[in-house]
């Protein structure tokens, strides 16, 4: 089958992806500078700064240095990260799934709202509502994350204060047994409700203002993907047959533009996981994106490094997952693109 | 309660825009956020007016719920870098932590800088006999029934094994060289007698030594047991935990965010009224929106932001001492004409003629330096900080003149020829970089030909050039070391052989190093403190003749505190407000 | 253009040229169906408005001396609020005119959009068209290299190279050129093998075209309705993408760029300075309105099958 072929044939490739990735990663962390820089003080010897050279084994040849970083990685070892202070395989797990929590329930908002958005925009195609939607969706991946993000920030925690910043109320935090370090996820397991609306208050307010940038790149090419399918023969031949217009829509038109929509909202992760940098850093979220800007801002290449390498994983492994169903659901396009 | 006055102050907008929101907001979120937007706007316009008109129908302060009891909640713009007394570098996060949960043997008092007993039960002085005639050797009494935090007895033992281990791991970015440059020996006497024979005479030794970091006290049993003392490399153990006898125990550090610790119930000066919670917070309108909040008990913000917080009534201040740490700018006189940017015109002498690093002094508009580089939170300075021996606010300090400036430039031939020099400075940081910008526009708006580039680089991109010798530009912009005794300022900046005499070469331009050696060299020596401050009056004067920086600024060291905070004291030499004097 | 048909005839040149003009001309019909749409015309209006002010900005407000894309500053008048004499939209924390931040940011934003659209359409076309049309060997190496460009968010690449090459707007520049071509990469290739695939195509084979002849007059010009309405979304998108970056923190302070107003003005808003990240944040959101209503527009018109962003 050949679209046990291209699955095949993606998974193959990723791994050579993922290495030049680390090249590139790697060659970054050496433009400009010394890579230990976050360790040096301006009361050093240079006999002190040889010996934390010696210390990080940055003395010795590139690819040497490569080698050992990869190695590194491979066990799990992905140096010492000067922001946390601490070593950044301890860190870097808790940050990570704060983000996925973030960023998975920014997506569903964005999913959601996208796909409604764009179906009652598409459907009346030209009518005041579409254009007035179709603004709203506009306005939506034309608004500034970072200024959206201050704005609701000051709206809804200095004006009207119900969002708390930060990602839990440690008093409660501290009640339940964390099984999966999600939050909503280990409250339910928990079985305590004081926990889950804690993390739901928490939750809110920066995943809608993630979720809502993405909401417009779905709805956007909903919209268009609608449109197009309206337009098509069957669609027609579906009227034909005296079916409501509704139905007309929801049964067959809407289905076969989610296919191209698909792609957009693996894409649109991209955009949710740069998006949270700048909305972890608004509302202090304890994820990579305040991390990592932290480590940009001091130079700390370590957690630099991992935070490239690690969001590259995470959305290799989402485009593959979306390719691959998009490859099931349109044989077509696989045939093209090969 | 907070929460409470908040809803009421920003009543009137509820009532013009609450009705309608709800239900805006539950269709068609985008649309709700335009017109949250512009409600958001509208009442930013109004809204700095708001607080004071409904300042008057407040319960008044007493009646505020405190938030978060039992605990001492302070936020701070970072988390220690190392919690161990061996590895923490000067003015690092990591000091404010030690500091907290480590004793030393003597202590500073909340309203002096003369040093009260700690572990010691008495300070060494001649008067008492504990300091030896030749004034080298001190001998302190140890506090019997003293418990570290894992239950170990503190004795004498503990205390040369703490200092000796300083020296011994030598850790390069560590404070070794404050026990190594001025420690002979150290010796045990009896389980509860220390002694210390010092290289040569020192009046600074008890503050800038007995009472720092690196003699912070730590439990050699906890030590030995987590990895002992390994020359030139970190104790992992000790980076991340604590072996002291303070009043604070680590209870946990949740990395980046914040550090939780408990009081000691055995402290032998009796335990903390409260608990302890350092807030990381590295976002300043989070420190001021918290602190509006009543989420924060103290926070330490920048001048920007201390403004925003004066209209807040739950909010009281602390603005009496200055910052140990003020603004300068260095003129390098050791400049390497193949590392400078290509775009500096400059010759690698340009600063040796003491009358251009005057014509720069000269041209700076100091004025507009504190009242919009520092808001208003500052004053301008002379070579010393306020608050430290030989200060005198009658020495010589810089005003703006541009008549001599420009004077001093033609006379020197650039007024002529022009010149193009660049100056670095850490980006992040919001004092330093008004320092560049003023001084760029001073200096371009009195002749075309000058141009002064404000090169802004990120704070590891900075520390790489600022430790580098020859420093590859020809200027530089940051604050000084925070340091308690004079010596130490004088030392590290003037003195011509000192770190930075050494480093930006000023005598390949001072015009008389010497005298200036001399002058401080005498002071360091001296045991009297009226000597001293004659000595470094005489030094004061000396360095503004011939000045090798443009002093900028001395910044106000504000603390802001909430009101319920109980009998609020600070002394800017303890390097942080410490919680054990806290209650609330 | 309306002979370029009869030279058709004459030489191959004009062969190619009129494939390019067609199409193009089909563009600048189908813009006019587009800007019948209100909202597609609002997007034109306010990009003929934003560019004006960028190429009228010396005229409106006189440059700063020496470096016009540095705010002025008035050391003695810092934080004052809109309507202040001499200073009609307030000033920032250090002084810097906001008005001049909002006339002088367009210019920015404009130089900015041009030089990488430029580069990167440039950069894209060529490689894009190398793997598409000569296929095989050079697609698989060229398309592993685009998957390594793409299998990074490029916020998170920029943030990182414009970190390590330090704190500038020309940094920022240079980051997001970097980054931006593979996705004109991936347009050009995809629409090259959907043509290729095309009977006309086929037809040109057999009558015999040379390679290169078919890539310019077949195949090219059929890759440019996609590229200009991708071309039009990436003007608002780099300032968008540009001031995301200088609001972090890695542009130069002072610079009279949007994006930077807003970062600038962040730590006032609180306190009620809410003049200086308001109109920079402004600023922003109506250029990247502008660019994405109209291509939006425009792509509705010409291809609705076009991916977006």
């Amino acid at each position: 089958m050949q679209v046990r072929e291209y699955v095949v044939r993606r998974l193959l490739k990723l791994p050579f992806v993922l290495l030049a990735v680390t090249v590139a990663v790697f060659a970054l962390s050496r433009v400009g500078g010394s890579p230990i820089a976050i360790y040096l003080e301006h009361e050093m010897s240079p006999d002190e700064v040889q010996a934390l050279e010696e210390r990080y084994g940055v003395d010795k040849p590139l690819p040497v240095q490569y080698v050992a970083w990869l190695g590194g990685v491979a066990r799990g070892d992905l140096g010492w990260s000067g922001v946390s202070v601490a070593p950044v395989s301890e860190v870097l797990p808790a940050r990570l799934v704060a983000t996925m929590e973030l960023a998975t329930l920014g997506s569903f908002i964005a999913i959601a709202l996208g796909i409604g958005l764009g179906t009652y925009a598409g459907a009346r195609r030209n009518r005041f509502s579409d254009h007035v939607i179709r603004v709203l969706t506009v306005s939506g991946a034309s608004l500034p994350l970072f200024w959206f993000a201050l704005m609701m920030l000051i709206l809804f925690y200095l004006i009207i204060p119900i969002a708390p910043l930060g990602r839990f109320d440690p008093d409660v935090y501290s009640q339940i047994t964390h099984y999966t370090g999600f939050y909503t996820i280990d409250s339910i397991l928990n079985l305590n409700p004081s926990a889950l609306v804690d993390a739901i208050v928490h939750l809110a307010l920066p995943a809608f203002v993630l979720g809502f940038e993405g909401m417009a790149v779905v709805a956007r090419m909903m919209r268009s993907s609608l449109v197009e399918e309206m337009g098509e023969d069957y669609v027609d031949s579906a009227r034909a047959k005296g079916l409501p217009e509704r139905r007309v829509i929801r049964r067959h038109a809407r289905r076969n533009a989610l296919i191209p929509t698909i792609t957009v909202i693996g894409l649109s992760w991209g955009v949710l996981l740069q998006g949270s940098v700048v909305v972890e850093n608004v509302f202090r979220w304890p994820g990579l994106g305040r991390w990592a800007t932290e480590g940009v801002i001091r130079g700390d290449r370590a957690t630099i490094m991992a935070f490239v390498l690690v969001t590259a994983v995470v959305f290799l492994v989402v485009n593959l997952v979306v390719d691959v169903i998009y490859a099931y659901l349109d044989r077509r396009v696989v045939l093209g693109a090969g | 309660m907070a929460m409470i006055r908040r809803g009421r102050r920003f009543a009137s907008v509820e009532g013009e825009e609450g009705e309608r929101r709800p239900r805006v907001l539950a269709r068609r979120p985008g649309l709700a956020a335009a017109v949250l937007a512009f409600a958001l706007i509208a009442q930013a316009c109004t809204g700095a007016a708001t607080p004071e008109e409904e300042g008057g129908d407040e319960d008044g302060g007493g009646t505020s719920e405190v938030k978060n009891p039992g605990v001492f909640v302070h936020s701070l713009g970072g988390e220690p870098e190392t919690l161990d007394p061996a590895a923490s570098t000067d003015g690092g996060f990591g000091n404010r932590a030690i500091i907290q949960m480590y004793d030393f043997l003597v202590d500073l008092p909340p309203d002096s800088a003369v040093p009260v007993p700690m572990i010691a039960t008495e300070v060494p002085t001649q008067e008492n006999g504990l300091v030896s005639d030749d004034g080298l050797t001190y001998t302190f009494p140890i506090r019997e029934g003293v418990t570290f935090h894992d239950g170990t007895d503190l004795t004498a033992d503990d205390v040369k094994y703490s200092w000796d281990r300083v020296v011994e791991m030598d850790l390069p970015e560590g404070q070794a060289s404050r026990l190594t440059d001025i420690i002979e020996e150290t010796r045990v006497v009896d389980d509860f007698t220390f002694e210390v024979t010092l290289q040569q005479p020192a009046a600074y030794f008890m503050t800038t030594v007995v009472y720092s970091p690196p003699a912070a006290i730590v439990s050699q049993d906890a030590v030995e047991a987590n990895g002992g003392v390994v020359a030139g490399e970190p104790n992992e153990y000790m980076t991340t935990n604590e072996a002291g006898s303070g009043p604070y125990i680590l209870e946990e550090w949740e990395r980046g965010e914040r550090l939780h610790f408990v009081k000691y119930e055995d402290y032998w000066n009796g335990a903390p009224a409260l608990d302890a919670r350092w807030e990381v917070v590295d976002d300043e309108s989070v420190i001021v929106v918290g602190m509006q909040a009543g989420d924060f008990d103290l926070v330490e913000p920048t001048p920007q932001y201390v403004a925003q917080l004066q209209d807040s009534d739950n909010v009281c201040f602390d603005e009496s001492g200055f910052l140990l740490e003020p603004l300068h700018l260095s003129y390098n006189l050791n400049i390497d004409p193949d590392l400078l940017p290509n775009s500096d015109t400059i010759p690698p002498d340009f600063f040796y003629d003491s009358r251009v690093r005057r014509a720069f002094n000269l041209a700076f508009d100091y004025d507009a330096m504190v009242n919009a580089g520092l808001e208003g939170f500052g004053a301008s300075g002379t070579y010393l900080p306020p608050g430290v021996l030989g200060w005198s606010e009658d020495a010589p300090k810089y005003e703006q003149d541009l008549a001599e400036s420009e004077r001093l430039f033609r006379e020197s031939g650039w007024w002529d020829r022009g010149f193009e020099v660049s100056v670095l400075v850490e980006e992040a940081n919001p004092t330093f970089l008004p320092v560049g910008l003023i001084l760029k526009d001073n200096i371009e708006a009195m002749n075309p030909n000058f141009r002064v580039n404000v090169l802004q680089v990120a704070e590891t991109q900075f520390d790489e050039a600022h430790g580098q010798t020859p420093f590859p530009y020809a200027m530089w912009i940051k604050n000084a070391d925070p340091f308690t005794d004079p010596h130490q300022f004088m030392q590290t900046y003037f003195h011509p052989d000192g770190e930075w005499g050494e480093r930006l070469g000023y005598r390949n331009g001072m015009e008389n190093p010497d005298a200036l050696a001399d002058v401080i060299d005498r002071a360091a020596a001296s045991t009297d403190a009226e000597e001293r401050e004659a000595l470094y009056g005489e030094a004061l004067q000396m360095i503004y003749d011939d000045p090798m920086w443009l002093w900028a600024a001395d910044e106000k060291n504000v603390q802001i505190y909430q009101c319920w905070v109980q009998d609020f004291v600070y002394n800017p030499l303890w390097i942080m407000p410490r919680w054990v004097f806290y209650d609330k | 253009m309306a002979d370029a048909a009869h030279v058709d005839h004459v030489s191959p040149l004009g062969g190619r040229w009129q494939s390019f003009t067609t199409k193009a001309r089909r563009i600048g019909d189908l813009s006019k169906t587009a800007l019948k749409s209100p909202t597609t015309l609002a997007g034109a209006v306010i990009i003929v408005i934003l560019i004006a002010m960028a190429i009228l900005a010396p005229l409106l407000v006189e440059g700063n001396r020496p470096d016009p894309y540095q705010l002025p500053r008035d050391w003695s008048a810092i934080n004052v609020p809109p309507g202040t004499p001499g200073h009609p939209l307030g000033t920032t924390s250090e002084g810097g005119d906001v008005l001049y931040g909002v006339v002088w940011g367009a210019r920015t934003s404009l130089r900015l959009a041009f030089i990488v659209v430029g580069i990167t359409l440039v950069v894209g076309t060529i490689i894009g068209s190398i793997a598409g049309f000569v296929g095989g060997k050079w697609d698989e190496v060229l398309m592993r290299v685009v998957d390594v460009f793409l299998a990074v968010p490029e916020l998170i690449l920029a943030l990182a190279i414009a970190a390590l090459l330090g704190p500038s707007f020309r940094n920022i520049i240079i980051a997001i050129s970097i980054l931006g071509w593979p996705r004109y990469a991936r347009i050009i290739r995809g629409q090259i093998i959907h043509t290729k695939e095309n009977e006309y195509v086929d037809a040109a084979h057999v009558i015999g075209d040379s390679k290169f002849r078919i890539y310019l007059k077949d195949i090219l010009p059929n890759t440019i309705t996609p590229v200009v309405v991708a071309a039009t979304l990436q003007m608002g998108a780099v300032v968008l993408f540009a001031a995301t970056l200088s609001f972090l923190g890695l542009a130069e302070a002072g610079i009279a760029e949007w994006g930077n107003l807003v970062g600038e003005g962040q730590a006032g808003i609180v306190s009620g300075r809410w003049w200086v990240a308001t109109f920079g944040g402004l600023m922003v959101f109506l250029w990247s309105l502008g660019f994405n209503l109209f291509g939006d527009g425009l792509r509705d018109v010409l291809d609705p099958r076009t991916e977006g962003r």
